[in-house]
């Protein structure tokens, strides 16, 4: 029963993590490696803003947040927009190149070693079987409220409107006057913003150093695969189902075997339904 | 396709000459005072005439390169700054003393990444360009993986902190370990167990080598030769951003003591998480939980002072001149005090045991001075606590017995200390202090 | 001088080992359009069942029968292409972006196998102290030279059969069904199967080739085998151009040496790790940079099959 909190936080920050992840994928139409150094440039913007700086660490969040998000939109449009008209195997490998460029620099600027953030979990939450900390439910409730914006963001308002009508048809998108370079602006604001919560999370949870990127987009990379690359809840699904299914399977096989378990959830998932577990009707072809 | 063979000459050119330009002083970390020429070093990795093997070393003059191939970036890097230190503290007292055999040593520095492939090619370059006369610094995947190499090209190499039980026998002729092996590490944990009275233990144990080999030694040890019972034996991969579920197992049957044999990283991260599920007990901890990173975990509330936590590792033997000589001088380079966990006295010893060595042998021929190190480390002898002292008792036709800093360094045939003092330790006022000496129980041998 | 010089030759024949692996990726990914993020896997898999084999060091794991070479090298060969078609049958059901992790998946579980399966792989510790072929009469640092030429003789050979492969119907198959060939499609139902067939020869040539790795790291561990080797093959490919015939090896040999000289320029001190960080940053941004300016590689597919059409008309 335990397990099941701790599958609920792993899968609420991979959700996070993912989300942006596949809006790239969605509207931009590429995948993008270089997710996961945004990640890691949240967590320790988000541990220099809390450990120097001293901030609170609700805004230091806030702030990694923002620092990330606009981090984002200069990167797409000083590496990827050139490169967009050559086709998704050159930005997928200019991301590549893009996360070990983003790599070497996070390297150098804050160095290689590991961590922790000075930050308390609060007091311990006995709740009949099992026991969780405050620390643990907030997290989960803010990802649970960043989703929930999100989703409001994305049906209440023109901006939204406008980034789902481009994710599922780009050319009808523009033929119909959408601006489509300010929904990919804002697209990748979003997007980088959530790698950016989603580095401060995994930096609270465990601890904060360079190699976080590598580890963290295969799980991502797994976690939109399953949910379907199209679309954006099928996607919280997966990212929940997979941080679940992780942290579950402990009770029955050896943990070294964590990580395969995630991938094979994802292999009999595709196996089961080949285009992912909540494929949407989006056009890009895979 | 002549445009991409342009291509590719131009940047193999230019690969050449930034290489080039990387030998000639810009790659080499130099601690001598003296110009830092290559010497007949660069040629003399084949020896002339038909020999079936071929030997390392360099000419007769110049400076005598002792090498260090060693993790300065990578998972190892944040070991780097001290291990220097130890060094850089060695290589200077031997150049103040005079050299060796007259000449000035000159450390170089070589970068394996802390990975098995970096470690093949640093000490390829750190034997085929530099030359070296002897070698430093290993860590144990890079030592093991190199480990042909050194018999066949015949260098005097000794290992400041190689644990692997790989070497328990492998070595003696021409590699010497100055630390504990791991074995000995599992044992000593299993000792603590039983002198404490423990009969259920759980086990947290990272799945890399250096952790999983001494992990298997106390399991093996505890289980059969003490009769004690495992109740939850949890292997995990390095690397992950949470290990709450393997936490979770591990006190799940609430055991006495849980061992934790991992690196740091993953170690702070299970730490904290404890601490967050309050679920008391006590550790003991492997060797590599033994650094200030873990220590510093007490200032974030981690309640691991006090003994809550133990670990047994290679104590250094404080009483000894050698140590209380080469204390103060790493205190000034890193402004704290030797830690056997970060093995700075071993980086340290190692680099007098070489310099004594060629001077005994009177030459930098690999074979000779291997020959001379086992005997220099043991009784009988003078025993001799520094370089200088060595030196000084050598020139009087006597045997010596090097006491080092990090122990007494007597080895046995294998290259193996024969009696490696361990210490328990736990964390103290937010350090990592002894409390006590610990004899090893041979009777736990398996 | 000299010195440098047998530092080379260890960097040459690295470069080597890779422009052999970028060319199989180069059949699978370049022509038929599978791409592979699995290589590392059935790379470990050959390398594995080679040494398990052939080693007779060790006596603590349940199998070491100690055959002679060649017949490790067709162990570790079968071994890999039987790894090939068991994770093949399933994989080949998605295309793409799929294709891609599920390999990816594979390769990971490999490679937690051979980290458990100790009594057969000596888990962490892995192997070491094997002999290597011709060690008898090759002595010493000669022998690298040895290493070096029996490796790039080995990429000629590899090199020249994937011209014929590449000439051959069977090659103008695969591009055709990687670009949706309308005739290729025609075919139908036999995608499926020329796709698992040729993933499964790359497994089996995955698996010969394994050994050349094995022999120049002297050392058999699952950390060998992580998922940078499959990076560090694509990038290779990438550069160097995809679906053409040299771009492998071009791509290998430079990207390698470029590292390699990056490493050594890399000086110490307070600098280093700053200077080893450097390495990446020059990686992305050669990568980048030949995306954005060069994106079909250094070499060109079109140029690749246009001189040998040019050929065929004449």
């Amino acid at each position: 029963m335990q397990n099941i909190i701790f599958g609920l936080v792993t899968g609420s920050i991979l959700a996070i993590a993912t989300v942006g992840f596949s809006m790239i994928r969605q509207t931009e139409g590429f995948i993008n490696i270089a997710h996961g150094q945004l990640l890691t440039l949240g967590a320790f913007l988000g541990y220099f803003f809390v450990a120097t700086v001293e901030m609170n660490v609700f805004l230091a969040g806030l702030a990694a947040m923002v620092l990330v998000g606009l981090i984002g939109v200069l990167l797409a449009i000083v590496v990827f927009r050139p490169v967009a008209k050559s086709g998704p195997l050159a930005q997928l490998f200019t991301s590549i190149g893009l996360a070990y460029l983003l790599f070497g620099l996070i390297r150098v600027i804050f160095g290689a070693n590991v961590t922790f953030f000075p930050t308390g979990f609060g007091s311990r939450l006995d709740l009949g079987p099992v026991n969780v900390t405050v620390g643990e439910i907030l997290i989960v409730v803010v990802a649970a409220v960043v989703v929930g914006l999100l989703a409001l963001f994305l049906t209440q308002t023109r901006l939204g409107t406008w980034i789902r009508a481009t994710a599922s048809n780009p050319e009808l998108a523009r033929l119909r006057g959408i601006p489509v370079n300010r929904v990919s602006y804002a697209v990748w604001f979003v997007a980088s913003a959530l790698a950016g919560l989603a580095g401060v999370m995994v930096g609270l949870i465990g601890n904060v150093h360079s190699e976080l990127g590598w580890t963290q987009i295969l799980i991502i990379l797994a976690a939109a695969v399953l949910g379907g690359l199209g679309s954006i809840y099928g996607v919280l699904a997966a990212g929940l189902l997979l941080g679940l299914a992780m942290d579950l399977s402990a009770l029955i096989i050896p943990t070294s075997y964590r990580t395969v378990v995630a991938f094979g959830v994802l292999i009999l998932g595709l196996l089961l339904r080949p285009q992912g577990l909540f494929a949407a009707k989006g056009r890009r072809e895979a | 396709m002549k445009l991409g063979m342009r291509k590719l000459i131009i940047l193999a050119v230019v690969a050449l000459v930034i290489a080039a330009c990387g030998d000639t002083g810009g790659g080499a970390d130099t601690t001598a005072a003296g110009d830092t020429t290559t010497s007949a070093g660069g040629d003399a990795t084949t020896t002339a005439g038909g020999g079936a093997t071929t030997t390392a070393g360099g000419g007769e003059e110049g400076p005598i390169k002792f090498g260090m191939l060693i993790g300065v970036t990578g998972d190892y890097a944040p070991y780097y700054d001290v291990s220097k230190a130890g060094a850089d503290v060695a290589i200077a007292e031997i150049n103040d003393a005079g050299g060796v055999l007259g000449r000035q040593v000159e450390l170089v520095v070589v970068d394996n990444k802390s990975t098995v492939e970096g470690a093949v090619q640093g000490f390829s370059q750190v034997v085929d360009v530099e030359g070296v006369h002897a070698l430093g610094g290993p860590e144990s995947d890079g030592a093991i993986a190199n480990l042909q190499a050194i018999k066949d090209l015949q260098l005097p190499t000794i290992c400041p902190a190689c644990g692997t039980s790989e070497l328990d026998e492998a070595g003696g002729d021409y590699i010497w370990r100055i630390t504990g092996s791991d074995s000995d590490g599992g044992l000593i944990a299993a000792q603590f167990a039983r002198d404490a009275g423990y009969t259920q233990v759980a086990m947290l144990v990272q799945n890399t080598e250096g952790a999983s080999a001494p992990a298997d030694v106390f399991k093996q040890v505890f289980t059969e030769i003490i009769g004690g019972e495992v109740v939850a034996d949890v292997r995990f991969d390095p690397g992950q951003s949470s290990y709450q579920a393997q936490v979770d197992q591990a006190f799940a049957d609430e055991p006495e003591v849980v061992y934790v044999g991992s690196g740091f990283e993953a170690g702070g991260v299970i730490l904290t998480e404890w601490q967050r599920r309050g679920y008391g007990g006590g550790f003991l901890f492997s060797p590599d939980m033994v650094v200030p990173e873990i220590a510093a975990l007490t200032e974030q509330g981690v309640e691991i002072g006090d003994g809550v936590a133990r670990a047994a590792i290679a104590a250094y033997d404080t009483e000894s001149p050698a140590y209380e000589s080469y204390a103060p001088r790493y205190e000034e380079i890193i402004g704290e005090q030797p830690t056997p966990g970060l093995y700075d006295a071993n980086q340290y010893d190692q680099y007098i045991i070489l310099a004594l060595a060629i001077t005994a042998a009177g030459t930098t021929d690999g074979p000779a001075v291997a020959a001379v190190i086992t005997e220099l480390l043991n009784a009988p002898g003078t025993a001799v606590y520094s370089y200088a002292d060595g030196v000084a008792a050598l020139e009087a036709g006597e045997d010596i017995d090097y006491h080092g800093a990090s122990s007494s360094l007597d080895v046995n045939e294998f290259g193996n200390l024969a009696s490696p003092n361990f210490g328990e330790q736990n964390i103290v006022d937010g350090q990592w202090t002894q409390v006590a000496t610990v004899e090893l129980d041979p009777s736990l041998r398996p | 001088m000299s010195g440098m010089i047998l530092f080379l030759v260890g960097v040459v024949t690295l470069a080597g080992i890779y422009a052999i692996l970028a060319m199989i990726l180069n059949l699978e990914a370049g022509w038929a359009g599978m791409w592979d993020l699995g290589l590392a896997g059935l790379v470990a898999v050959g390398g594995y069942v080679f040494i398990i084999t052939t080693q007779t060091t060790h006596e603590d794991v349940v199998f070491a029968p100690g055959w002679p070479m060649w017949a490790g090298v067709i162990a570790g060969s079968l071994a890999s292409g039987i790894a090939a078609l068991i994770i093949g049958i399933p994989s080949l059901r998605v295309r793409g972006e799929y294709f891609l992790i599920t390999t990816l998946a594979f390769a990971e579980v490999i490679r937690q196998l051979s980290i458990n399966l100790g009594t057969i792989t000596r888990g962490t510790v892995g192997f070491n102290q094997f002999s290597r072929p011709f060690e008898g009469v090759v002595s010493g640092s000669a022998y690298r030279w040895f290493l070096l030429a029996m490796v790039w003789v080995i990429v000629l050979l590899v090199y020249l059969l994937m011209r014929r492969l590449g000439h051959s119907p069977y090659g103008r198959l695969l591009r055709g069904f990687r670009d949706n060939d309308p005739v290729a499609r025609s075919l139908g139902k036999h995608t499926n199967r020329q796709r698992i067939q040729t993933f499964v020869l790359a497994g089996l040539m995955y698996g010969a080739v394994a050994p050349l790795y094995v022999w120049f790291i002297r050392t058999v561990t699952p950390s060998l085998f992580t998922a940078e080797v499959t990076f560090v093959t694509w990038t290779a490919l990438v550069i160097g151009g995809i679906a053409s015939f040299r771009g492998p090896v071009i791509g290998a040999a430079i990207l390698l040496i470029v590292t390699e000289a990056a490493a050594l320029a890399q000086g110490l001190g307070e600098m280093a790790v700053v200077l080893a960080s450097v390495r990446f940053i020059v990686l992305g941004l050669v990568l980048i940079l030949v995306m954005r300016f060069r994106p079909e590689g250094l070499a060109k597919e079109r140029d690749a099959f246009a001189r040998a059409s040019r050929r065929v008309e004449a």
